[in-house]
């Protein structure tokens, strides 16, 4: 009886990510929580995907990713051609829907992890900001291909309509919940830590005997499926894509949510992208200054929070052994103001 | 063959904004290490800052080419010192980190900039044409045409390239920028004024984006808050194709990019963009450093 | 069988001879020393003999099995660890992961067990935690196990470096400089670390050190570089009595011995 109680109070998470689907879904059945209030939430937790996704590159690798985008893109257009395209899932039964859009989803993100171990072989030859830009290129140039492929297929510029609508929100909670305790089995493994090292120092990591290029690929494949996920995901709840939704934009949009919330903790990577799509929603009301306070905001987070919102830590209920970030040192407002003005030098200049 | 001249002298001219704009990527890479993702927001602010100008000052009537030049010459070193006013808020207090955080950081700002533009009434997101500032004409050179302001756009580029060139090989401030860009610690403890470097070089690189965005708006009359993301990928492009760090890399790849732009957009326009990204993936992963960068090493 | 054999070694950078013609052959159980001015190509040596750079003369044998232009990880697998001069922590991880990481490549479970945390996720797990524990435990770091590596004071993150390598289970260890910008009560401290490593755990060791006292107190056998090339191997006695090797530290006659 205690053993099972001690079981029960160690996963108590499980039961109240349940209880808040069910109060979700409730609310909204009743017509408490409008449908444009879900869509932000299932939006949200799709962007919670896309950033815990790239904190495998840029948080635990230390890899800088550009192109997070072309990674999703890949998985929602792949998803939505077999679902769309080739199966023609609106004319099916119920089950058979379900059935095809899971099957369609997992192609999607295995298609997108070998185009990410396809992409990241090369890309690995560079370093640092290089590789950034490289990410970018390829995230472009992926978007480029969607763009020429003949429309009958794949909608061409236009985009690809008529997807059918069936990630609700149980699907998208799910797989979002699936996708946050992969990057923890992830990160509290040997990968996870072989990664960690790389990040930290890559030739101490090497002559520690990681291989730091196997474990980077298999980074870049890790990556590249949850972003296939995503994209799936957001395919099937948008029901339309086009090329241009995935633009470099949107890559650095993840990256915003995840270094506003917190680089290399999957928690702030949750935090960052959570509290960073339902802010420009809450400030809906200001209309146009809603982005000019978005931006103002996160360059208050990133000079005055060095690790994000959330301060680098992790939730409880991912019971994480490993982690950590680096700790920067941050200027205080009011040394910040007095720096504007270069007190110091003038100063010293003084002095001398 | 004409027609390829023709486009020729089109790419020229969209090849010395380019190569402007990448200047000033390339020049704040050098000496900060950073990719300052907000860079072509100086180009837009630099339009608008000579659409003002030039409408209170001038209204309707047309100013003459030495007017039209000091005004682009005032309105740009405002701008300038908005460049140096913004590194000192935004980036000067992420030195000392990773600098991707400055890329962040930039967004931020990028992020802001476009928004407040759009948001203030006076200005707003709705398109504005820019004023004519110089009487425009057309020369035929053999079967090609080329329009006067073109040549203009080319011609003030170059003298301007050519003084900056003289700026960094010649001039005191200069052989600090090389220092501080070769090693920022060092040069620090040899007495050079790190913070005044990083200042000049941002207000060059800022001046440099608002001269360029005159020319181009010269030639492409539009005006919006959201004009210069394209324009600043592209010119981004240049300087990493060119070799990012090496202002003359950032000048021959401006020019590269420009002519590329042209012809495959007169062969296949919705392929352009994407093109230009696969001529920076290819050069990347052939020779990371650049057409005319030097390859590096880390010491163990 | 050697643990080590360096097989008449040199590299050329640009012209430059950093290492001339480096000949070395560790048995199970010895204790080498490294010495020479600066810039005599000490460091070279072991960036050669880890695979961080390839000679371009000569080959290397770890174990008997020959390994030149392997990469730095593949000698680490035949057994070969090292700290650096420059210290090279993950300073973004805590103490204990530190020595975890090093744990990568003995850590059995794939992929799969990765993702699903079977059986053999949480056996391996506890033994490598249960390792690293012990491997701190004994060098008397376990109790800051949760500091960051960044956080610890500079001689235990020295001995932090040196228990890293320790738990990669090495063969040979290679200590670059372990003394380094330490005080004389440390350089003690270091002295019987290093004595303990090498007896307690029969370790074998290579290291390169500045410090006289250091290398003549546990020394067993020395080599003196000079401009790369080797001027003098023998006992700490007679290396230390080579006029070659004190012309070389106090500059004088370089024919002397010749």
């Amino acid at each position: 009886m205690g053993k099972v109680l001690k079981v029960v109070k160690n996963n108590l998470e499980f039961p109240i990510f349940l209880l808040f689907f069910l109060l979700v879904t409730l609310l909204h059945n009743a017509g408490i929580v409008n449908s444009y209030i879900m869509q932000v939430l299932m939006l949200a937790c799709i962007y919670i995907m896309m950033a815990e996704s790239l904190n495998i590159l840029n948080g635990m690798t230390g890899l800088s990713s550009l192109g997070q985008a072309g990674f999703m893109s890949v998985g929602a257009y792949m998803s939505a051609m077999i679902t769309t395209t080739f199966l023609n899932v609106s004319a099916m039964n119920g089950v058979a829907q379900v059935v095809a859009f899971l099957g369609a989803t997992i192609v999607g993100a295995i298609v997108t992890a070998i185009c990410g171990v396809l992409i990241g072989i090369p890309a690995l030859r560079l370093r640092g900001d290089y590789l950034a830009i490289v990410t970018l290129g390829f995230c472009e140039v992926i978007r480029a291909i969607w763009r020429v492929i003949p429309s009958d297929i794949a909608g061409a510029a236009f985009g690809l309509t008529g997807i059918p609508n069936l990630a609700n929100f149980f699907w998208i909670f799910l797989f979002m919940l699936l996708s946050v305790y992969l990057c923890r089995n992830y990160m509290d493994s040997s990968f996870g830590r072989a990664c960690l090292a790389i990040r930290d120092n890559e030739i101490a990591a090497d002559t520690m005997g990681i291989n730091c290029f196997k474990y980077k690929v298999i980074a870049f494949a890790t990556s590249a499926f949850i972003a296939g996920l995503a994209g799936s995901m957001y395919a099937h709840l948008m029901s339309y894509i086009q090329p241009d939704v995935f633009s470099y934009s949107k890559s650095t949009d993840f990256l915003v949510y995840l270094y506003a919330g917190g680089v290399g903790s999957i928690s702030g990577a949750m935090v960052g992208a959570f509290a960073l799509t339902v802010l420009p929603e809450v400030l809906r009301d200001l209309e146009n200054w809603r982005l000019v306070i978005y931006g103002a905001l996160l360059l208050i987070i990133i000079i005055f929070r060095p690790t994000g919102l959330f301060g680098g830590r992790e939730f409880a209920f991912l019971k994480m052994k490993t982690g950590g970030v680096k700790v920067f040192h941050a200027k205080t407002p009011i040394l910040w103001v007095k720096s504007l003005f270069n007190k110091k030098e003038k100063k010293e200049a003084a002095a001398k | 063959m004409e027609n390829f001249l023709q486009l020729l002298v089109y790419g020229l001219q969209l090849g010395s904004v380019y190569a402007l704009l990448a200047i000033g990527y390339t020049m704040v890479f050098g000496i900060i290490k950073m990719i300052n993702m907000a860079h072509c927001d100086f180009l837009m602010m630099g339009c608008y800052i000579v659409f003002f100008m030039v409408s209170i000052f001038f209204g309707d009537q047309m100013i003459g080419p030495a007017v039209a030049l000091l005004v682009v010459l005032v309105g740009s070193s405002i701008i300038g010192g908005v460049g140096v006013g913004i590194e000192r808020i935004a980036y000067k207090p992420l030195r000392n980190r990773p600098t991707i955080m400055c890329m962040i950081s930039a967004i931020g700002v990028s992020t802001f900039t476009q928004n407040l533009f759009r948001a203030l009434p006076f200005i707003g997101p709705t398109p504005r044409s820019f004023p004519k500032l110089i009487q425009d004409f057309t020369i035929t050179v053999g079967p090609v045409q080329i329009s006067f302001a073109r040549i203009v756009t080319v011609a003030i580029a170059i003298v301007i390239m050519l003084i900056l060139w003289f700026v960094v090989q010649r001039t005191k401030i200069g052989m600090h920028m090389r220092a501080v860009s070769n090693d920022k610690d060092a040069s620090s403890l040899m007495g050079v004024n790190i913070n005044r470097v990083i200042s000049i070089t941002f207000f060059i690189g800022a001046f440099l984006a608002a001269v360029s965005g005159c020319l181009y708006a010269t030639s492409y009359t539009v005006i919006q808050p959201t004009m210069a993301t394209t324009l600043g990928n592209k010119a981004f492009i240049a300087a990493v194709v060119g070799g990012i760090g090496d202002i003359r890399g950032a000048v021959l790849g401006g020019f590269v990019i420009g002519v590329v732009e042209i012809l495959v957009t007169s062969v296949w326009s919705d392929l352009a963009y994407g093109f230009l990204f696969l001529v920076l993936v290819i050069i990347l992963l052939l020779k990371p450093e650049g057409l005319l960068g030097k390859p590096m090493t880390e010491k163990v | 069988m050697s643990v080590l054999k360096a097989d008449h070694i040199s590299v050329n950078f640009g012209g430059l001879l950093a290492v001339d013609d480096f000949d070395i052959e560790i048995e199970q159980g010895q204790l080498w020393a490294i010495i020479g001015p600066n810039g005599a190509g000490k460091t070279t040596v072991f960036n050669l003999l880890t695979g961080i750079y390839y000679p371009t003369q000569g080959e290397i044998y770890v174990d008997g099995e020959k390994m030149t232009a392997r990469k730095p990880h593949e000698f680490a697998a035949a057994g070969v660890s090292r700290t650096f001069q420059n210290i090279r922590l993950f300073g973004g991880s805590t103490v204990l992961d530190n020595v975890k990481m090093a744990h990568t490549m003995d850590c059995k479970y794939g992929y799969k067990d990765m993702i699903f945390r079977g059986k053999k996720y949480h056996a391996e797990e506890e033994r490598i935690t249960k390792e690293s524990m012990e491997l701190l435990d004994l060098f008397g770091l376990a109790e800051k196990k949760d500091f960051f590596a960044t956080q610890l004071p500079y001689g235990e993150q020295r001995k932090l470096e040196i228990v890293r390598a320790l738990a990669t289970k090495p063969k040979l260890l290679l200590l670059d400089e372990p003394a380094a910008g330490m005080s004389p009560g440390e350089i003690d401290e270091v002295i019987s670390l290093i004595k303990r490593i090498h007896r307690e755990m029969n370790q074998t060791i290579l290291m390169i050190e500045h410090h006289m006292k250091l290398v003549m107190g546990v020394a067993e056998r020395i080599k003196v570089l000079e401009f790369g090339r080797t001027i003098s191997e023998g006992t700490p006695e007679y290396v230390q009595n080579d006029p070659l090797v004190i012309a070389a530290y106090l500059g004088g006659d370089h024919d002397a011995h010749a």
